[in-house]
């Protein structure tokens, strides 16, 4: 990984601000996370979130899904 | 007959590519054990045969998290099953192909023979896409058609490619696209024995899933010492096998997919007020008060219709049939029971058009975003909203739709309180008990005390069913993982084939599930209160006869009288009166015990039962059952018997309890045991119970 990139979890990663889906824990939504297109690499964005830990409203390689807080924050993310 | 199943991912346009094929001309799948829909068609080829097609569930992957899902994958697993496929038109969207071609890998590796239907590519192209359709299909090895279920585009090639995949099998010459390690390898042919395996990613999975589908014995026992030693952890070892799928998909379509321009502007505008979190919960509860009152506007006249029609089926019994048993059978007791299923249907089919409607546009998605989190903290998932908003119309279709909610915990807890959601059997009885707790007086000039009283009974059935959540949330324990990882499509015209058909499948599902109980019910009642014992019905018949006769009484209101002084002595009576020391605590007498008795059928006979056992001739005039209800004196002390307390006590009664058989019926096959069912129908009616206990006494 490069020096100049932050990395930080998807629920930190500020509304609109585009980053790269960096890695995610191993864990029973591992698979499910990649079969709908949650790929190290991809470009992703939250687009918006509910209040407090409320769901958080993402797009990912021009796709939008929406996810709990307790999911998104096993996914971390780089900010190029 | 060679069968073809359209497997692919939720969202991927299977349905709408499965009616296109099929037109109207498909029936619901109805084997053994299979409790999701599976929808089969016939095809017929010119000079080649009949092919039958399926349209499985959705599915994400060989190692799926849902029920739905675990059945296609079963069903793919077991050579046997009726069900399984000769071959496989998978099915994408053209949009999202990256994501949704990996389970066309494992497919292809599970050694089936596919066409890929490249889907809704009139989308893909109108966002300013291209697709190089040729060297896809070199790269996967397999047909590749671009389809628009929506336009029609190459249907008919999707028809021609189906008698090639079964003519043909161009699936032994495939390499695998995932290729399975050597350690792998030595622990498969550990459990299946000698190194004999051909087929090495079957086994595969077959190892994965060997907790639901057990092997040979010995292969069992192999399979339990490579996962106690750790050295085949499943989980790890799916996700290992994913990653190198989506690794080689990735390469396969890298160059295949061109892109122009961005799309998706119109959603992205709309979801700003849909999905915020205070405009979108609004604008859910505007959406909702519009759906409900369209139920209310656009079912009426169907139903006078339907109602008007029974009664003058049982007019023309009566009148050309001869008098006797057989016709009170047929025109009061199976009559009836029809009468009462079908009454409710214009409002169940509205409901599930708009609903549908809602959930093709894609707003039913945004819905359970908005409201995921709070239900998560009644134990549920925001997939509840759908069975819930159901739930207003007739809980077992809505009961069957919690199928998609993955995780048991919450799917058993939508089941359990989904029930107390008002439903439009309970309505009758509202409409008739209504006006004795509330007078009727205008509010603000567009609404009335009446309507009022109406909507806070639906407020305080859904919190009933909130609370009665929360409790289960606390007392169930579960080790599933509780997630939500849900698309929002793109808002797009419904498919008025997939509304049409959806439609059918939820009233279909009502009208039989309902139908054969309360008809049953129907009749069983109808015996225990024409019948009792003979000696006491003779003398009931010849007082009632002379006091008609000395009162000076017209035919009918001599009819009528009989009938009710027949009731009390037939079995009926005897039930209504055994229970009274129950029920009198909550202000009902025996009379009342036997419309309740009966409406433990379905609610609304609680109306028509009223209507017989006070000798009002006819029940169709709510507004005369009310009048002479009111009139009702106790004999012993003079008091009116329906007065506010006993009718808050009622209401209430039946707002909480659970007095629908087919409901527990479609409980107790969803869940697989009584157990739920015999819970529910116990805490619910306890409840009801305890409540209108307290609101009697307190009120009277």
């Amino acid at each position: 990984m490069q020096e100049d990139m932050a990395s930080l979890k998807l629920t930190e990663l500020q509304i609109g601000k585009p980053a790269i889906l960096a890695d995610f824990a191993v864990s029973r939504l591992h698979q499910r996370l990649l079969s709908m297109g949650f790929f190290p690499g991809a470009a992703i964005r939250v687009m918006r979130r509910l209040p407090w830990r409320g769901n958080l409203y993402v797009n990912i390689d021009d796709r939008n899904i929406v996810l709990r807080f307790s999911e998104a924050a096993l996914i971390g993310v780089t900010i190029p | 007959m060679p069968t073809i199943a359209l497997i692919g991912n939720p969202n991927s346009g299977k349905s709408s590519l499965f009616n296109a094929l099929a037109g109207t001309h498909q029936k619901v799948g109805n084997y053994p054990g299979v409790t999701v829909d599976v929808m089969s068609t016939t095809i017929q080829n010119d000079g080649k045969g009949p092919v039958t097609l399926l349209d499985m569930p959705g599915l994400y992957s060989m190692y799926p998290t849902a029920s739905d899902e675990r059945l296609v994958v079963d069903i793919l697993l077991q050579p046997h099953h009726p069900f399984h496929p000769d071959g496989i038109i998978y099915t994408v969207d053209a949009s999202h192909l990256e994501s949704q071609l990996m389970l066309f890998t494992q497919l292809a590796d599970m050694g089936f023979p596919i066409v890929v239907a490249v889907n809704m590519i009139d989308e893909f192209e109108r966002r300013e896409y291209v697709l190089d359709t040729r060297q896809l299909s070199e790269r996967l090895k397999v047909p590749v058609i671009p389809v628009s279920s929506r336009t029609g585009a190459n249907i008919d090639s999707i028809r021609q490619s189906m008698i090639d995949l079964v003519s043909d099998h161009p699936a032994n010459s495939r390499p695998l696209f995932y290729r399975i390690s050597e350690t792998r390898r030595r622990q498969i042919s550990t459990v299946f024995g000698n190194g004999e395996v051909q087929d090495w990613y079957p086994s595969l999975v077959r190892m994965h899933h060997s907790d639901r589908l057990p092997l040979a014995e010995q292969q069992q026992e192999k399979m339990r010492d490579l996962i106690s030693t750790g050295a085949f952890i499943p989980l790890r070892v799916q996700v290992e096998e994913t990653m190198r799928r989506v690794d080689h998909i990735k390469r396969a379509i890298a160059g295949t997919v061109r892109k122009v321009h961005g799309g998706g502007a119109f959603s992205e505008k709309l979801d700003r007020w849909l999905t915020h979190p205070v405009t979108g919960p609004v604008i859910f509860a505007a959406v909702m008060l519009f759906v409900f009152q369209a139920i209310f506007a656009w079912a009426t006249y169907p139903m006078d219709m339907i109602e008007a029609g029974f009664a003058w089926l049982g007019q023309q019994m009566h009148a050309y049939l001869p008098e006797g048993w057989f016709l009170s059978l047929l025109a009061d007791g199976l009559l009836a029971g029809l009468s009462g299923v079908l009454v409710f249907v214009p409002q169940i089919a509205i409901l599930f058009l708009l609903i549908t409607i809602l959930e093709e546009v894609g707003y039913m998605a945004r819905a359970v975003y908005l409201f995921d989190y709070i239900l998560q903290r009644f134990g549920m998932n925001g997939r509840s909203v759908v069975a819930l908003i159901s739930g207003g119309a007739c809980a077992i279709p809505a009961i069957m739709s919690t199928r998609s909610i993955e995780n048991w915990k919450e799917r058993l807890i939508t089941i359990m309180v989904t029930p107390f959601i008002s439903c439009s059997a309970r309505i009758p009885v509202f409409a008739l008990l209504v006006a004795f707790v509330v007078p009727y007086e205008p509010v603000l000039g567009v609404f009335n005390t009446q309507g009022l009283a109406f909507a806070a009974l639906y407020v305080l059935g859904a919190l009933a069913a909130l609370i009665a959540a929360w409790v289960f949330k606390k007392i169930l324990r579960s080790s599933d993982p509780s997630f939500l990882l849900l698309e929002l499509p793109a808002y797009r015209q419904p498919d008025w084939t997939n509304v049409w058909v959806q439609v059918r499948i939820k009233v279909g599902a009502f009208i039989r599930e309902a139908g054969k109980i309360i008809v049953i019910i129907s009749l069983l009642l109808w015996f225990l209160a024409s019948y009792g014992p003979p000696r006491q019905m003779q003398m009931a018949e010849e007082t009632a006869r002379t006091e008609a006769i000395r009162q000076d009484l017209s035919e009918d209101e001599m009819r009528t009288l009989i009938a009710s002084r027949k009731i009390e002595v037939s079995f009926a009576g005897y039930l209504g009166k055994s229970i009274e020391p129950v029920i009198k605590p909550l202000g009902y007498d025996w009379k009342i015990g036997i419309a309740l008795i009966t409406s433990f059928a379905a609610r609304e006979v609680f109306v028509g039962s009223m209507a017989t056992i006070y000798s009002v001739g006819s029940d169709d005039d709510t507004y005369r059952i009310r009048e002479t209800l009111a009139g009702v004196t106790d004999p012993r002390t003079g008091k009116p018997v329906f007065n506010y307390a006993t009718a808050l006590s009622l209401l209430l009664f039946f707002l909480l309890a659970m007095q629908c058989m087919s409901t527990l019926a479609v409980v107790r096959e969803e869940t697989g045991t009584w157990k739920w069912p015999v819970i529910q129908f116990v805490f619910m009616t306890g409840l009801a119970y305890v409540v209108s206990l307290v609101a009697y006494q307190l009120a009277s």
